[in-house]
């Protein structure tokens, strides 16, 4: 009976899986004026760093270990991957200035030559999982004398070491294989995918990282999975339930900066060129960023948050950094209106708030009575912005203040600790969408044995 | 004569200048349910501690099921600061009389200590960390509730379950040991009946009542199959309807489950009321063992629990 269950739900999922996939390929094959050419970016983009968000999740929110070596790992992938399939007729010109460099092949022109798009795609997978074991052959090694530290000490650590693999990576004398700190590009990326006049440019991240997404999601609810959860709940305990600490950490760590590795060549191929400059910490930072804001330990969190991570970054917040004179005074009635609109949602959530923490702003007779400060502030400056849109209105200027090189950022900040302070268990929390349903519906079930 | 499960010889950690437990000796047979008592801060956690493997011992030997698992010596800069007694022991693995035997018993003696433990003529130290020695089947819980506070009853235990797995890491992944999972969660299953906790076993673990989380850590204990069941302060917070039922239920799973039980407690009546035997600690060191009735009457057990005028 539970069998039966389990095969509704895998056969569910695949068709959603599939659903999604036909979807990305139709919105790749539409003309761009339907289809804004950003969309396609923000996906591609999106999926590539799903696939390290939840690798990184599977580290900090699922094994309770604070590792900040992911950009070093990617890094790591993207070059294994870049190295591997530089086409032999372009290694002169890409390594320049190392004559003789390249490694005299390409794992994916070969392929390519001999079977077409099939050996083509092969050829790519093949290198997929190269660029990962390489990043989890390293993991392995560094996970050595690194993963007897905790907290605070490991995180320093990892970051430590992405840094010295960057750097590693730019030495000359690996100029043949690294190309140095010079770029490696014209290696196979994903717009080299179509079927016929079918471009698959935006499909192949969805499918790659699709897959290793349903990889790391089975193995977090697979009997090691439980291990994870149970080091990152109470070490302790796990230990003297016979959980071989070190094993598992080393394997979680490895596992996690394989996928890392994975979505590293995949950024290379999004990019169609690899630098190691690129990948500094604050790669890293976005990604922990991306985890927070979807949730720690939660899967779909990670996806979800990526999405609107790099949709904000690439594009729905591009328009603050451009500088922008309204064009009459209708424009600037319509900016005003759109502002204080704005403002009253926020006045009203923060009225929600305030009601539902049910505190009562009233001074009875001399005593005091406690008020939760925050609905507070923001109501506050939800005043002071509204003053400012009506002096706005009524001032002779047209050109939109703030806005200028720089201002997405500053407002991205500001955004990130609203969801910080407010928001901290982020969107999903530690739940999972398909957690949902079944909590609702345990809910429902409770009050009806309540009656 | 009965079969030993565990035997401790000489233990003896030190911390810093403070000898937590000082020369325990204690021997534990199968299917014994023993206590070990003692006012607070006498070394009952710590030892509990080095025989799991939390920490390795100053000096000593800890055997299980006739099997060296645990075996120390000063070394070092302990060589000088070490406090115990017999700190030579381990070093050569000599724990047989110098005199009044002769050669061809010695040998005789020594061969017979060799097949117990092929590194006892060494000065090999075996400290194994905790998961290798829950491995082995000896099974503990915490004085302070150490469940996995995120993960339902359930999951608890079946958690507990991933030491004795026989898939890898490729097969749990892709799912080719489903007869396996199954035959672990009716495992959970029947192990929650057994505890009791067979409604709750949606429930987050932390959402239990006190009691029976304590109940749960048991049951996650139980979860790892083990010979050898340790029980610090399973009792403590309880009240006495509960640690009446606790009794019952401690009885109940050495006998359905043929365990051994050792347990630290305060309650008395737990105590007294389930114990073969008991030993008893103050200070770090031993001061008492015997049967419930010796340990009622002999007198340096209640001058440890009710202290000594000082000159009289």
């Amino acid at each position: 009976m539970i069998k039966k269950k389990d095969y509704k739900k895998t056969w569910i999922a695949l068709l959603i899986a599939a659903a999604i996939l036909i979807l990305v390929v139709v919105l790749d094959n539409l003309p761009s004026k339907v289809v804004p050419s950003m969309l396609l970016t923000v996906l591609q983009k999106g999926a590539i760093y799903a696939l390290v968000a939840v690798s990184m999740n599977l580290l900090n929110g699922f094994t309770g270990l604070f590792s900040l070596g992911q950009a070093g790992f990617m890094l790591l992938g993207a070059y294994t991957y870049a190295v591997l399939t530089v086409p032999v007729a372009r290694q002169a010109s890409v390594y320049q200035r190392y004559p003789g460099g390249g490694l005299g092949f390409s794992v994916t022109e070969s392929l390519g030559n001999s079977m077409g798009q099939l050996g083509l795609f092969l050829g790519v997978v093949l290198c997929l999982i190269l660029a990962g074991c390489v990043a989890g052959l390293f993991a392995w090694f560094i996970g050595l004398p690194v993963l007897k530290l905790k907290s605070d000490y490991l995180a320093i650590a990892t970051l430590g070491f992405a840094e010295i693999i960057r750097s590693v990576v730019q030495y000359e004398g690996l100029g043949p294989v690294t190309n140095g700190s010079n770029l490696l590009y014209g290696f196979t990326g994903f717009s080299d995918f179509h079927m016929g006049e079918l471009k698959l440019t935006t499909m192949m991240p969805f499918l790659f990282a699709g897959a290793s997404i349903l990889i790391v999601v089975l193995l977090i609810n697979s009997t090691y999975g439980r291990a994870f959860k149970a080091i990152r709940d109470d070490e302790v305990a796990a230990e003297a339930m016979g959980i071989n600490l070190a094993r598992h950490k080393r394997m979680s760590f490895v596992i996690s900066s394989f996928f890392a590795g994975i979505s590293g060549a995949m950024l290379a191929m999004f990019q169609a060129s690899v630098q190691a400059t690129a990948f500094k910490a604050a790669m890293t930072y976005e990604i922990l960023l991306i985890v927070v804001i979807g949730g720690i330990g939660s899967v779909t969190g990670s996806v979800l948050g990526s999405f609107l991570f790099v949709g904000c970054s690439e594009w729905w917040l591009r328009f603050l950094d451009n500088e922008t004179i309204l064009k009459n005074f209708s424009a600037k009635v319509q900016f005003c209106a759109l502002l204080a609109a704005l403002i009253a949602v926020v006045v009203g959530f923060g009225l929600l708030r305030l009601k539902r923490s049910g505190r009562k702003i009233i001074f009875r007779s001399g005593k005091r009575i406690a008020v939760d400060w925050g609905p507070v502030l923001a109501l506050a400056l939800a005043a002071l912005a509204l003053g400012w849109d009506v002096w706005f209105l009524l001032s002779s200027n047209l050109k939109l203040p703030l806005l200028r090189s720089g201002f997405r950022m500053v407002v991205f900040s500001v955004v990130i600790m609203i969801v910080v302070l407010f928001f901290r268990k982020g969107i999903m929390g530690d739940q999972e969408l398909w957690d949902l349903r079944r909590k609702r519906r345990s809910a429902k079930a409770k009050a009806g044995a309540g009656k | 004569m009965r079969e030993n499960v565990l035997r401790v010889e000489n233990a003896t950690m030190q911390f810093g200048g403070v000898v937590a437990v000082d020369n325990l000796n204690l021997e534990i047979n199968k299917g014994e349910i023993v206590s070990l008592i003692g006012p607070n801060g006498a070394g009952k956690t710590t030892a509990f501690n080095v025989i799991t493997g939390v920490y390795a011992p100053s000096n000593g030997r800890v055997e299980f099921c006739g099997e060296t698992i645990v075996r120390n010596h000063p070394q070092g800069k302990m060589k000088k600061l070490y406090k115990g007694q017999n700190p030579e022991l381990y070093t050569t693995g000599l724990r047989l009389p110098d005199t009044g035997i002769t050669p061809e018993e010695r040998t005789l003696l020594e061969a017979d200590e060799r097949e117990r433990d092929p590194a006892a003529f060494t000065d090999k130290v075996l400290c194994p960390t905790p998961d290798r020695i829950t491995n082995l089947g000896m099974a503990r819980t915490f004085q302070n509730i150490r469940l996995w506070k995120s993960q339902t009853v359930f999951d608890n235990i079946l958690i507990a379950k991933h030491l004795r797995r026989t898939s890898n890491l490729f097969s749990a992944t892709f799912r080719m040991n489903r007869r396996e999972e199954e035959a672990q969660r009716a495992d959970v299953e029947r192990l929650l009946d057994i505890v009791g906790l067979g409604g709750l076993r949606d429930e987050l673990a932390t959402s239990l009542p006190y009691g029976k989380q304590r109940r749960l850590e048991i049951a996650r204990a139980l979860a790892t199959e083990p010979k050898l069941l340790l029980l610090d302060e399973p009792a403590a917070g309880m009240n006495p309807q509960e640690t009446n039922d606790l009794t019952e239920f401690i009885a109940r799973i050495r006998s359905e489950l043929g365990l051994t039980v050792f347990l630290i407690e305060h309650h008395m009546d737990l105590v007294m009321d389930i114990s073969d035997r008991i030993y008893v600690l103050d200070f770090g060191g031993l001061i008492a063992k015997g049967t419930p009735a010796d340990i009622q009457n002999d007198q340096r057990v209640i001058d440890a629990y009710l202290g000594v005028a000082e000159d009289a």
